[in-house]
């Protein structure tokens, strides 16, 4: 039988060191909704993203692609004679920089709604009430515990400040 | 480490999480108060006659302005630099501060960007209506055609503008998006609370499924920073190339080095005064007092002291130049043709608004007296639109051949343009009033902890 438990907060500096507590006793916390981000909690759920490399990356496929276009079209496809001046100029720095922000800012957002699932229709995921209002929940999701154990985990909910703690079964 | 002891407290009245959902929420689940909508009535009326003028110069052509060849630009790039400039304050302000983390932004952030977008819709207006033919617009983009085919000119500041301004628009538009949506979320669940169907459904999409799941948050946080990060060059660009647009011309007044920097620091000036201005009106009429706290409104007030010295260091360095470089032309544009001469009065408006006027900051009392801040900042904005003013007709009517010396005035046509544009940005504001949360709940919920004195440190 596999168990959601769900840890109800109301100070977000109770929950980080729940989640160490937790961790050492080997149970493993799935994600914890908040209403707004805090450092420590990331912290404990050890969560690291390689987003800013992305970014990177797209900055870069962004130059490329502006640097080919204005490449091709303004010396290569038709070469325009403006007052003799040469057509390839420093001045496409201009037009570079702003195409690289451009580009890598939708691209950035487009890859963040992408990786979560989210955008206009999605549904959210109910985990409790008022998880952007003023509750820090603590999810188990999915956990193989037994009698036992599963009592254990409640009782470190609770002796760590959790003002409610609830224990759902799920169907494996 | 923020000390509220030395700093101040960004949050007065002691809330707590579920306070400033309650309390930011509120305007956009009840009904507006009665001057909202007479405000919307005549911002409708202004956005009427800018429509009907707008309609005039697209059917009969820009001969129903005031200019001519001399002065062949007017009141419509004037406008468009003016909206540009308070356009820069919203992500500057909000984007600045983030990369520099202070902790006061939260309060302010949302109206400035809001303002932003407008205003950078209604700059946008100017130059499309201007084109004449309108329906040629598309010409400006540049795409494989059967012209040549024939590319835009990438070496050119008016097509950099336009590169500049629509990206500046877009990232703008999306920064300030993603950073309402937990607020949306805020604001779905509690109308499902409620059992409000429809706001619901509505705040449901624009929520996009928010959660609140740390693993979202720690990329969103990334995703802020990145947009700031990268969108904080494009405020210092997009304002440079406009002054491009007037710098690399061989125009007395206009064709000098100190432009770009100059047009930065001048958008952000009178970006900052809307800001001001707009902050007062939202903390008096919907009584945010205890969110824009005096201590926000006095940290304006020394940013705009701040730029106002720098701007009148850049007006004293104009004139200087003029002198000090022998050039005869630029000698008479400035000391025949502004300083003295028939612009007189415009570049005096410019002067004392911009760089006398905002010195009165330097006094506590003036930082706390609302009403006189208020007044300043109107005054900045009514200098601003003289700087672009000064420099736009007196280096166009007084140029090299004095045969074609020309005077301009405006017509009804571009006036109500202008008024048009006005009702644009107000409506747009007074719905931003309504349908969005103001403030950046989730982000004052964040700051509210550490910038409030604990208990114990009280004694």
């Amino acid at each position: 039988m596999q168990k959601n438990i769900i840890g109800i907060y109301t100070d977000e500096n109770l929950v980080a060191p729940a989640i160490e507590k937790l961790e050492s006793e080997g149970v493993k916390v799935t994600d914890v909704y908040t209403p707004f981000p805090v450092f420590e909690i990331i912290h404990a759920l050890k969560l690291k993203s390689r987003f800013p490399y992305f970014a990177f990356g797209f900055g870069l496929t962004g130059f490329l692609l502006t640097f080919w276009f204005l490449y091709w079209s303004f010396v290569q496809s038709y070469p325009l004679n403006i007052g003799g001046k040469p057509s390839f100029t420093l001045s496409f720095v201009i037009i570079l920089f702003v195409m690289v922000i451009n580009i890598t800012v939708i691209s950035s957002l487009i890859a963040f709604f992408v990786r979560e699932k989210k955008g206009p229709g999605a549904k959210a995921k109910e985990v409790a009430e008022g998880v952007n209002d003023d509750k820090f929940v603590l999810l188990i999701e999915n956990a193989k515990l037994d009698q036992e154990k599963t009592a254990k985990v409640s009782e470190i909910l609770k002796a760590s400040g959790a003002i409610d703690v609830i224990e759902k079964e799920v169907e494996a | 480490m923020y000390d509220a002891k030395v700093r101040g407290i960004l949050i007065e009245g002691n809330k707590n999480y579920h306070q400033i959902s309650d309390e930011v929420s509120t305007p956009v689940e009840s009904k507006p108060p009665k001057w909202w909508y007479v405000a919307m009535g005549i911002a409708t009326i202004m956005l009427l006659a800018g429509v009907w003028a707008g309609y005039v110069t697209i059917s009969q052509g820009i001969g129903t302005w005031g200019l001519n060849n001399s002065v062949a630009w007017g009141w419509g790039i004037i406008n468009f630099v003016w909206w540009i400039g308070i356009g820069h304050a919203g992500t500057a302000f909000s984007i600045f501060l983030l990369i520099l983390r202070q902790k006061w932004r939260t309060s302010i952030n949302r109206a400035a960007e809001a303002m932003t977008v407008f205003a950078v819709l209604a700059a946008g207006l100017f130059p499309m209506i201007h084109m004449g033919r309108i329906w040629f617009a598309f010409y400006i983009m540049p795409y494989p055609n059967t012209r040549g085919p024939l590319w835009v000119n990438f070496n050119s500041p008016l097509f950099w503008d336009v590169v500049a301004i629509s990206t500046y628009l877009m990232a703008s538009a999306t920064f300030w998006y993603v950073g309402m949506i937990p607020d949306f979320a805020t604001i779905r669940d509690r109308a499902k609370k409620t059992g409000n169907k429809i706001r619901e459904a509505i705040y449901g999409a624009l929520a996009f499924g928010w959660d609140g799941s740390t693993k979202t948050w720690l990329r969103f946080e990334h995703l802020a920073m990145i947009l700031g990060g990268l969108t904080a060059p494009l405020v210092i660009s997009v304002h440079s190339i406009v002054a491009m647009d007037f710098a690399t011309s061989v125009m007395p007044g206009w064709h000098t080095t100190i432009f770009p920097p100059y047009f930065v620091i001048g958008a952000i000036f009178s970006g900052f005064a809307m800001v001001l201005t707009l902050m007062i009106i939202i903390r008096k009429f919907y009584h945010f007092e205890e969110y824009v706290t005096r201590g926000h409104l006095d940290a304006i007030g020394r940013i705009l002291t701040f730029i106002s010295l720098i701007m009148g260091t850049a007006y004293l360095t104009e004139i200087f130049i003029a002198w000090y470089s022998g050039s005869e032309y630029e000698f008479f544009t400035f000391f025949k043709n502004r300083i003295t001469g028939d612009y007189y009065w415009a570049f005096y408006a410019m002067f004392i608004s911009n760089a006398v006027v905002p010195q009165l900051f330097w006094f506590k009392k003036v930082r706390q007296n609302i009403t006189v801040v208020f007044i300043m900042s109107i005054i900045i904005n009514i200098g601003m639109w003289f700087e672009r003013y000064v420099i736009v007709v007196t280096s166009l009517s007084k140029d090299y051949l004095p045969s074609a010396w020309a005077d301009y005035s405006p017509t009804i046509v571009e006036i109500m343009l202008y008024i048009g544009t006005l009702g644009l940005f107000i409506m747009g504001v007074l719905a931003f009033f309504k349908y969005i949360p103001m403030f950046a709940a989730s982000e004052i919920k964040g700051i509210l902890k550490p910038t409030t004195i604990k208990e114990e440190q009280k004694n």
